[in-house]
């Protein structure tokens, strides 16, 4: 069960995914980032980054949010596009190289006019067991189950990162 | 002409800069490759009426902006929030306002936060992000 819509309780955890992050990987994101022009900037550059005061290139802090908010998308559905809310604190620089895997567990369920949030403790770790960012996001599930347009939404209260030890999948 | 990224002119309140941006089958595609996604929502139909961006499509436009105004810009990414209301849908105009809604010392260190809101040609508002960062450079009053 990896769905909003199946009612999961809390405690239960989201399929976890795992991201290598590679040069080409950033180079693509610095791509689309930066609309080509990506040249000489510390995720594509190791002498941008040491003069920055980096060891190496490093990934984009918002790059692998954006892998976080496809995770949830999977498991809320629409209640993601519209109704979604996110908030995380990025801890630690990810690097070319590492394997981020995305983590979440439902932490809460909270009626709302129209359905139901659903907050997940979302975290993505890196192949260390370090968590590199950290917080949390909501859902709506719809009572139909279907997308709704413009229903007014109740934002959640910051929830706790929990435990995680679930195996990841590779993707 | 740009302005000093500076920590003592920088006002809370103040709008960065505002910009249009369409939605089109490129820019969707593009975010979607970027982030790895080949969901059908994205590249083919959505029950939102057709083509819809990956929520996050934004998520440079703070940093593009801020750099457009402010010369030497830098800073290290330490939080972000993101509040989705509705998809940006292929081929809808998008107007991107980017204000400072707060600065502080936290450990003797400026930060500076952005918050970006979209709003779509119909005046449906899509997202609002909270973008927190440490700067980094030319930090005025900050040593």
């Amino acid at each position: 069960m990896n769905s909003a819509t199946e009612n999961p309780g809390i405690g239960h955890e989201i399929a976890p995914v795992t991201y290598a992050i590679t040069r080409e990987s950033i180079a693509t994101y610095s791509r689309y980032a930066a609309g080509g022009n990506d040249a000489g900037n510390i995720y594509t550059g190791d002498e941008a980054a040491r003069r920055a005061g980096l060891p190496h290139a490093v990934a984009q802090g918002r790059y692998p949010i954006g892998y976080m908010s496809e995770c949830a998308f999977a498991f809320f559905g629409a209640g993601w596009v519209q109704g979604g809310r996110i908030d995380v604190n990025l801890i630690k620089p990810v690097y070319p190289g590492d394997f981020i895997t995305v983590c979440g567990i439902v932490s809460d369920y909270r009626s709302v006019a129209g359905g139901t949030r659903i907050t997940l403790d979302v975290w993505l770790e890196n192949q260390h067991g370090e968590r590199v960012t950290a917080g949390w996001a909501s859902g709506l599930v719809p009572a139909d189950k279907q997308p709704t347009l413009n229903m007014p939404v109740i934002l959640p209260p910051t929830a706790s990162v929990r435990n995680h030890k679930s195996q990841p999948r590779l993707y | 002409m740009r302005r000093n990224f500076d920590y003592g002119s920088i006002r809370i309140g103040e709008i960065v800069g505002r910009k249009d941006i369409l939605i089109t089958d490129e820019l969707i595609r593009n975010c979607a490759h970027a982030i790895g996604s080949t969901h059908s929502w994205y590249l083919e139909n959505s029950p939102f009426g057709g083509r819809i961006a990956p929520p996050t499509i934004f998520d440079n436009e703070t940093l593009n902006m801020l750099d457009a105004q402010f010369e030497s810009c830098g800073g290290i990414h330490a939080e972000q929030a993101w509040e989705f209301e509705y998809p940006a849908r292929l081929g809808k105009n998008v107007t991107i306002t980017l204000t400072v809604a707060d600065k502080f010392f936290r450990y003797e260190r400026p930060y500076i936060v952005m918050r970006l809101t979209a709003m779509d040609e119909d005046g449906i508002t899509l997202c609002r992000s909270t973008h927190t960062a440490r700067m980094t450079f030319k930090t005025g009053t900050a040593h």
